[in-house]
């Protein structure tokens, strides 16, 4: 039996040796004239436009577009403005309220639509639309919702006898605000998601819950909740990523103010890079960002790996 | 299926007394939510037919005293809403395809044509996913501005959205495995009887994967249709504009009546879309949930 093994291992080996020699210049000809259009375009307006913001980083870069090596003076002077540990701090304060207000909604709203008998398609597009406007037509519309005066907000309030509040301009107020604004948007696609997860629960763990006697809560809480924790993390993280990337609802709504409560990294570069012309410190910004972005991004890959890994 | 027809509560306990009225509160309160997450596109719905001074009169009106439609036909002139559109489309539509072409024929080289070195190609795509384009947004801007070797500027040139747009890693990904689900028996067949490469992919590969590009091009189509800021760096001329990059710069200065209703209608072919197409971007999600 193993010198059976051994002699197809080498077997194989010397095969795959051949093949290496070999190469038939004709089919990798063709092979890549299939890869053409795509490596260009990676090429072009990926890896290329990858590659240079690490180089600029290290670069000052003039209004003409020469360049002079400036080794890491970008990053000592990102690391002295004080606008870069307040974007970070915004960052974290709206993703850990994006948590709070946001991750645990799409859960129970999936798992009570996934009850209903009647209506299911009906209720999962309705609060799946929002996901499709454009960024700027609902903005304008919230815009108006929380308008101080005459904003359909203060006025509901109102009728609770609440002073009518400057819900942008108000530094308190204006993160919850914006982290409305991103759920009512969003949450749709994540809700999606728990719902496919949801449709292969099998239903025979509820039915041995259900004979012993557990209530409909304590199956909740005891099947289908530990079922979703994997779709959970996942999405945590996935969350954490997007809100890190948050721009067109402070660069548009509040312009990073009241008093750059709603700064956020990707406003700083796009500042940095577009009114002060200071390419090279946009960069270094920017290569902040891609290693906290690519730090989580892995960490996601590997949870979606465990995941699969585990079906 | 009729064993996992049923969720946490099971079809006899919903028959019961106290089942009803759990399920009965369930609905209430689902309908609750689904009132107040519709509520902002209802808002754009009234908002457009309000006076201007009734819109800003206290209280809650939930209805105009004197609904004003022709407040929709007025946006509509006004803001050349259908320009924009068209501009949108012509956007969306090319990316889609260019996105659709490039794809698809990347993901038949690295499935069934071994390219040396491929896995390096297939690395170097991944990479596109980890890191989101919000990162290099600025080297790919000043590349749009002078693209290297050859010395021309898209700006301004829907070109400069078109070959961005066209770069998808998750769609290569996603066409590869399904490419290569394809059974061999089949292409090796069309071999022998002579059909080159292309015929093959053109014959052979296209129509047996029509469903998955369906799927990934409206998931595209929708994704592509939000995009925001790309647009409004590349297209500065207001003419080429799409409506989500031009109706901001328009609600600027107009009545908060006319912009509510050309929100509206700017609303409407999203929704459309979603309505008729709802299945395709259902299956679309479910893919992307599984590869990440």
């Amino acid at each position: 039996m193993s010198k059976f093994k051994t002699l197809t291992l080498t077997r194989g080996e010397s095969s795959v040796k051949v093949r290496r020699k070999r190469i038939k210049w004709a089919e990798q000809i063709q092979a890549y004239l299939f890869l053409l259009p795509a490596i260009m375009v990676f090429g072009l307006f990926a890896w290329y436009p990858m590659l240079s913001a690490v180089i600029m980083s290290f670069q000052y870069i003039r209004l003409g577009g020469e360049s002079t090596w400036v080794g890491l003076d970008n990053y000592a002077r990102m690391l002295k403005d004080p606008t870069f540990s307040q974007s970070w701090l915004n960052s974290l304060q709206f993703a850990l309220l994006s948590i709070i207000i946001g991750f645990a909604l799409p859960i129970v709203i999936s798992i009570g639509v996934n009850e209903l008998r009647r209506f299911k398609v009906a209720f999962r597009l309705v609060f799946f639309l929002p996901n499709l406007i454009p960024v700027v037509i609902y903005l304008l519309v919230w815009r108006l919702i929380y308008a101080p005066e005459g904003g359909i907000l203060n006025s509901f309030l109102a009728l609770f006898g609440i002073e009518p509040q400057l819900w942008l301009q108000n530094p308190d107020t204006v993160k919850p605000a914006i982290i409305v604004i991103l759920t009512w948007a969003n949450f749709g696609g994540t809700m999606l998601i728990y719902l496919a997860a949801l449709q292969d629960l099998s239903a025979e763990l509820y039915e041995a819950a259900e004979i012993d006697g557990a209530t409909p809560f304590q199956r909740i809480r005891h099947i289908t909740l530990p079922y979703l924790t994997t779709t959970m993390k996942l999405l945590l993280v996935l969350q954490f990523l997007s809100v890190a990337q948050l721009f067109t609802e402070p660069f548009l709504l509040t312009s990073g103010g009241p008093a750059n409560n709603t700064l956020t990294p990707v406003l700083s570069i796009y500042r940095k890079a577009f009114a002060n012309n200071d390419f090279g410190l946009a960069s270094a910004w920017s290569v902040t960002l891609v290693f906290f972005l690519a730090a989580f991004s892995i960490i996601y890959q590997r949870l979606a790996q465990k995941g699969n890994s585990h079906e | 299926m009729n064993s996992t027809d049923r969720g946490v509560i099971s079809r006899v306990e919903s028959r019961s007394v106290p089942g009803r009225m759990r399920y009965y509160i369930l609905v209430g309160c689902l309908t609750v939510m689904a009132l107040v997450f519709f509520f902002p596109i209802y808002y754009a719905f009234v908002g457009g037919m309000f006076n201007a001074t009734e819109l800003y009169k206290p209280g809650i009106h939930l209805w105009p005293d004197n609904p004003r439609f022709e407040n929709y036909t007025d946006s509509i002139i006004k803001y050349n809403l259908f320009r924009q559109f068209l501009n949108s489309f012509i956007i969306v539509g090319g990316g889609v395809f260019f996105q659709m072409v490039v794809s698809t024929l990347a993901a038949y080289s690295l499935a069934r044509l071994n390219p040396v070195g491929g896995r390096y190609i297939q690395f170097g795509m991944l990479i596109t996913l980890l890191i989101p384009s919000i990162a290099y947004i600025i080297p790919l801007y000043r590349t749009l501005v002078n693209i290297p070797l050859l010395n021309i500027s898209l700006i301004n040139n829907y070109g400069g959205l078109w070959l961005p747009y066209s770069m998808s890693a998750f769609a290569i990904l996603v066409l590869k495995d399904f490419f290569q689900k394809i059974p061999g028996e089949l292409l090796d067949a069309a071999r022998i009887e002579g059909a080159n490469n292309l015929t093959l992919f053109l014959k052979f590969i296209l129509p047996l994967s029509q469903s998955i590009i369906a799927v990934l091009a409206i998931l595209a189509f929708v994704n592509l249709w939000k995009d925001f800021l790309l647009p409004y760096l590349v297209l500065q001329q207001a003419d080429l504009q799409p409506i989500t990059v031009r109706l901001w710069t328009i609600a600027q200065s107009e009545p908060l009546n006319l912009q509510m209703s050309a929100s509206f209608v700017a609303m409407l072919p999203p929704i459309f879309i979603a309505i008729v197409l709802q299945k395709f971007i259902l299956r679309g999600i479910s893919i992307g949930s599984i590869k990440g």
